[in-house]
């Protein structure tokens, strides 16, 4: 039985009800008996995904445990509350065990009704009184309620949390038969609320604990179990805009493989970079861990570059009314013309043919799959399943929603599931969009051929889904950005001259341009906030926005619509499972095509498939399971054996990690083991010391938190140390020798601490300006004897910290002439020891052994990372909404008198130097105003953190900080 | 039917005073001359019955004594029941020590735990540097309970785990609001508050 006074902080109750229990075997105490027994709707937010909901069956009792609440609840029955819950009534009279055994039988019969609660293969019951039944109306549709709203599929995983209520004796854990919600997976488990002192709920630890260890094992262990292999796709997406296709395709369905055929196109155009944005192809390759032997002629077959499924999606291909209610002839033809155009352009493949093997439309929506023909089989068109799910008006009308296509890759066990998707204008109410995202989630279901459907996250092994995010009305803004605030009403978005201007910055500037920009982007700030596409992955954008194009005179330079603000509306998105390696190579637009309002858009994946061999995966599971014996409660079991050796043991060596000196941004590491010297298997975690405090300092980081050991093996534990921006102010004003201990805690046993020491070296880096100014000397020799200096009084501040008076210095005297000083980065070593010069007020001696060009460059980067690091930027917060409001250089400089002396003269010194070093330059003058600007200006104006955005007023334009900046340029 | 209670008990005291000797005495009943000393805590349960049958179930947590953990003790300490704070009658100043920690729980710990000051190594009388006297007064004038003990040769030590389970507070607490667990309720919906207990809904029959 298991037992819990206090619901964790994410639950809560939905209802609780009194009730009645007979016959009584739940519990032996009372068996026989009628007695009191109360039922539980408990709720788990589900963050981003639905909420989960049980039916607990609980008795009440009075805690015998010294110092807890008086009353404890004890487990007798959980049932997850998903699609698969039913429940049944019916009349039922029951005998009641004679209090003596003289009364009459007759006496003891109570009618009433029994109410089952079942859920797949399990259930429970009880029994209520006549009386009782209209009370219990309300929770049972209440739980009818619920049911309807899971998802169809339902990954027990999500309802793991309830294992806690039961205390491990209620899994829920998937193991590798069980289908997986893909969104959930990649997750890490749950395990209970601990502090140091205290044991937290052990038995659920070691089941999340164990289930987590087996699952890692298995994918460790894929290789003995199944047979590799490594398959390209490429996902083409287009929106047509109602267009039919007209011009060539080829550099977007086939991209950089696209074989110029000598006799038909010119020779020229042969190596020409055709695709706009992110090669990735650079990113290390998978280890490619093929099994060797059996068939593998067949299913490596393929040498040649081309991709071996190419997946092409077409948005608004049918515009027309009628299209919007159901398929018309029209737009069959229009998906045919499609086809045909891909065709034509699949004949670029040199010595490749391609073979069509599936289709799905949904009015506008379409999509199509081409395979090389050496997969192509009868089967693989069996296997094949698809979906289509309108979202627009009134929720059936297809003009917004997604279709899918899913199979199996030949000759393998992966499953690869494809959607096409086209959701609601984001200009509404952030709820609305994601209720629609989520309404598509849960009724996104996979038909075959035989009728039966599965969810669209059911899938074994990968989900793509491309999406076509956002609809853009005239009103609307896909830059739009939300404040943090809860008023939604109020937002603030980017100005279109923003949008553009950040658009058309030059190129050694457009990816911090597109950072920026990609700040105010809705889609990656609500996956941020875990508001739509929990656990999808999308590679880094670095192609123009794709969206919107206009011709002629209505455009901007660029070729965009000047009536609306650009926007990155086209996008793919991936999910897989931890099993399936995925490695995205490529993810552009493509410019050229110029037949549609917006771009079309290309992504390519290398993945590792798996065929599994089921026999062999039983028995490598078999053999991870019999290691994970004996992880039991090591209370309990004390209790029964006496030998002492079944306690868990582990030994941690190194139990005290040296670490020796630590610097700024010079990440050190160590591995700790954990050998288990007992005889069963042991589950471990690291636990925080105090309620509110985590479990190690931010510069300190110890992965991973939680794990098992099998008894005579051992595992490794890194340990790593970082100093930053974010964490080197408390050091710098604090001790130098470091002395931290972290916990480590065998679960349901002792406590081990690791002890990690270092000595840390003070940096001006990372700390308040306040507190630097008024540092009688180097960070250094202030560290050394505390009791020698004291920081010197506010207003004997000197005007601007020490660092950077040397850098400026240095700079002026060496570096004027240097055309692309803070502008290209320096050399990170170089930087470190400019940074350690800094710290210690030594010469800077090491001049002679760089070239002057590297040690200029080096000393430009210091000087931008040195006022990147400071807690608060030169110009306070405060003062923010003020800069950007200037429209004058007066109103700029009068700014300047509300700052403190030091920060004022700070401020000036650098936008003397940088004017200074703009007319010294070779290049126009204005040009490297404009790149000093674009350089500073984030900088200067940095934006506060993620986590406080309100301390500036608003979120700030970045144009407008540019052209604060400016204005100090101006002679 | 006998009646069973769970109580938090945490050793405190200097480093190689014999704390988790104590403790493999009191579970085990076993000594090894050789212990190393904890770097952590170690967390054992022994349950004791007393005369009416009540069962104590004791989870002890055997802490650190070493200095530089000294920072850690306030968490296993806190919610504690019972302590025993131990000192080596060879070591004048281990009874320092034992006198420090008694200051800390009587200022910081729960106002009612209950504390037992421990004279271990009793073995080692020869070496005494402790007299019994002087412990006995202290602990008298500070009101807690005193005893010496042997690790090694099992001397005093169930004794005084023993008289700790028999002074704990051994009622069963009275069935009054729960801390925590938020309760939502639709509205209008009849129910009843798992959290708002009621007498009925005591243990046993309600019929
Ligand atoms: N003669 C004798 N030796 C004892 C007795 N109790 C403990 N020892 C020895 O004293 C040494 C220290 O004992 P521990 O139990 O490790 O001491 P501790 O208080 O747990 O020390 P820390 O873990 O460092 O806080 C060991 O070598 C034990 O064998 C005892 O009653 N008599
Ligand atoms: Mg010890």
């Amino acid at each position: 039985m298991s037992e819990f006074s206090r619901l964790l902080p994410p639950d809560h109750f939905l209802s609780v009800y009194e009730t009645i229990t007979v016959p009584n075997t739940y519990d032996n105490d009372d068996a026989g008996q009628t007695v009191s027994r109360k039922l539980a709707v408990i709720t788990r937010n589900g963050q981003g995904l639905q909420d989960t909901s049980g039916v607990l069956l609980v008795k009440e009792r009075p805690n015998t445990r010294a110092g807890g609440p008086p009353v404890d609840f004890a487990v007798l029955s959980v049932l997850p509350v998903t699609s698969k819950f039913r429940i049944k009534t019916s009349q039922r009279a029951i005998k009641m065990a004679s209090p003596s055994p003289n009364a009459k039988a007759a006496d003891d019969v109570i009618k009433g009704f029994s109410i089952e609660f079942e859920n797949g293969p399990e259930k429970f019951s009880f029994w209520l009184s006549t009386s009782d039944f209209s009370y219990y109306k309300p929770i049972i549709a209440e739980l009818r309620r619920l049911s309807d709203l899971c998802e169809t599929f339902d990954s027990l995983v999500k309802w793991s949390w309830l294992t806690y209520y039961s205390r491990g004796q209620y899994r829920l854990m998937p193991l590798f038969h069980t289908p997986q919600d893909l969104r959930v997976l990649n997750e890490e488990p749950p395990l209970s609320p601990i502090i140091l002192g205290s044991q937290g709920v052990p038995d659920h630890d070691v089941s999340v604990i164990q289930d987590h260890w087996i699952q890692q094992r298995m994918i460790e262990r894929k290789s003995e179990y199944a047979h590799l292999k490594e398959v390209s796709i490429r996902l083409c997406s287009f929106n047509v805009n109602g267009r039919p296709p007209n011009g060539d395709l080829e550099d977007w369905i086939l991209g950089k493989h696209v074989h110029r055929k000598p006799s038909s196109r010119s020779l020229e155009r042969l190596d020409v970079e055709i695709e706009s944005g992110l090669d990735l192809s650079s990113e290390p390759e998978s280890p490619n861990t093929a099994c060797e032997g059996d068939d593998s002629a067949t299913l490596n077959g393929s040498d040649d570059p081309y991709p071996d499924i190419i997946v092409v999606s077409f948005q608004e291909m049918d515009l027309s009314t009628e299209g919007l209610l159901y398929a018309t002839a029209a737009s069959v033809s229009k998906g045919d013309a499609w086809i045909s155009a891909i065709s034509e352009a699949l004949s670029f493949a040199n010595g490749v043919s391609y073979l069509k093997i599936a289709s799905k439309q949904l009015v506008g929506l379409f999509m199509c799959i081409f395979i090389k023909e050496q997969f192509a089989s009868e089967d693989i068109t069996e296997d094949i399943s698809t979906c289509a799910v309108g979202t627009g008006i009134l929720g059936v009308m297809a003009n917004k929603g997604a279709v899918g296509i899913s199979l199996t890759f030949p000759g393998t066990s992966t499953r690869l599931s494809f959607i096409n998707s086209h959701l609601a204008a984001f200009d509404e109410m952030l709820d609305k969009r994601n209720a629609d995202f989520h309404e598509l989630s849960r009724r996104l279901r996979f038909v075959d051929k035989g009728g039966s459907d599965r969810s669209a996250f059911e899938s074994h092994v990968l989900f793509w889904m491309v999406v076509r995010a956002v609809s853009l009305s005239a009103t609307s803004a896909a830059f739009m950005f939300l404040t943090y605030t809860s008023d939604l009403n109020y937002r603030i978005e980017l100005p279109q001259e923003d949008v553009r201007a950040l658009m058309s910055d030059k190129s050694e500037h457009r990816t911090a341009s597109f950072q920026t920009l990609q700040t105010f982007d809705q889609l990656l700030s609500s996956r941020q906030k875990g508001l739509a596409f929990k656990g999808f992955h999308e590679a880094p954008i670095n192609f123009l926005p794709t969206y919107r194009f206009a011709g002629g005179y209505g455009s901007d330079d660029l070729g965009y619509d000047l009536k609306r603000r650009p926007a990155w509306t086209d996008r793919i998105l991936y999910l897989s499972s931890p099993m399936t390696h995925v490695i995205q190579t490529s993810y552009n637009s493509h410019p050229d095509v110029m037949m549609s309002d917006h771009k079309p858009i290309s992504a390519e994946f290398s993945i590792t498939t798996h065929r599994i061999n089921e026999t062999k995966q039983a028995s490598v599971l078999a053999d991870i399971l019999s290691k994970t014996k004996g992880t039991q409660i090591p209370e309990a079991r004390q209790a029964e054996d006496d030998d002492r050796r079944s306690i868990p043991r582990l030994r941690l060596s190194p139990s005290t990690i040296e670490v020796g000196d630590i610097r700024y941004d010079e990440p050190k590491e160590a591995v700790l083991t954990l050998e288990n010297i007992g005889q069963t298997a042991c589950a471990w975690r690291i636990i925080p010391k105090s309620m509110e405090g985590a479990a190690a300092p931010d510069w300190l980081s110890v992965t991973p938190t939680f794990g098992m050991v099998p008894p005579n093996s051992s595992c490794n534990v890194h340990v790593k140390i970082h100093v930053n921006a974010q964490n080197a102010r408390a050091l710098n004003e604090g001790v130098s020798i470091l002395d931290e201990t972290v916990i480590l805690h065998v679960v349901g046993g002792q406590d081990h601490f690791l002890q990690v020491c270092g000595n840390y070296q003070g940096t001006c880096f990372g700390n308040d300006l306040n507190w630097l100014v008024r540092l009688p000397c180097p960070v250094r020799e202030f560290a050394k004897d505390r009791n020698q200096w004291k920081l010197l009084p506010e207003n004997g501040a000197l005007s601007c910290p020490r660092e950077l008076g040397r850098l400026l210095e240095w700079l002026m005297s060496n570096a004027v002439t240097v055309d692309d000083l803070c502008i290209q980065p320096g050399d990170p070593q170089v930087a470190q020891r400019i940074r350690e010069s800094l710290d210690t007020g030594d010469e800077f001696d090491f001049i002679p052994a760089v070239d002057k060009h590297t040690l200029a460059l080096a000393f430009g980067e210091t000087l931008m990372q040195f006022l990147n690091s400071l807690s608060e930027p030169l110009i306070p917060w405060s003062l923010h909404g003020e800069c950007v409001n200037a429209t004058t250089r007066d109103m700029a400089f009068a700014i300047i008198h509300e700052m403190t002396s030091y920060s004022a003269s700070s401020l000036v010194s650098i936008t003397a130097f940088l004017h200074f070093l703009s007319l010294q330059s070779s290049k126009e003058t204005t040009d490297r105003i404009q790149d000093l600007v674009l350089k500073f200006a984030p900088i200067l104006l940095r934006d506060p953190p993620q986590d406080a955005p309100e301390l500036v007023a608003s979120s700030l334009s970045p144009l407008q900080k540019r052209r604060f900046v400016e204005y100090f340029f101006v002679t | 039917m006998s009646r069973q209670f769970q109580f938090k008990l945490v050793l405190l005291g200097e480093s190689a005073v014999g704390k988790s000797s104590l403790v493999l005495r009191f579970v085990k009943d076993q000594f090894e001359d050789y212990r190393e000393s904890t770097i952590g805590a170690a967390f054992l349960t022994q349950t004791v019955t007393l005369e009416d049958q009540t069962t104590v179930k004791f989870e002890i947590w055997d802490t650190a004594g070493q200095e530089r953990y000294k920072s850690l003790a306030p968490m296993y300490y806190r919610n504690a029941n019972c302590a025993v704070v131990v000192y080596d009658i060879t070591q004048s100043a281990s009874l320092e020590k034992a006198r420090n920690w008694i200051r800390e729980l009587q200022r910081q710990a729960d106002p009612s735990i209950v504390i037992a000051l421990c004279g271990n190594k009793s073995d080692l009388s020869a070496r005494r540097q402790v007299t019994q006297e002087e412990a006995q007064k202290y602990a008298e004038e500070e009101g807690l309970m005193w005893g010496e003990t042997s690790a090694k040769t099992g001397e005093g030590v169930s004794e005084i785990f023993l008289s700790i389970a028999k002074k704990l507070p051994l009622t069963v607490p009275s069935a009054t609001a729960p801390r925590g667990g938020a309760s939502a309720r639709p509205a209008g919906q009849k129910g009843v508050d798992l959290n708002r207990s009621t007498t009925q809904s005591q243990d046993g029959c309600n019929c």
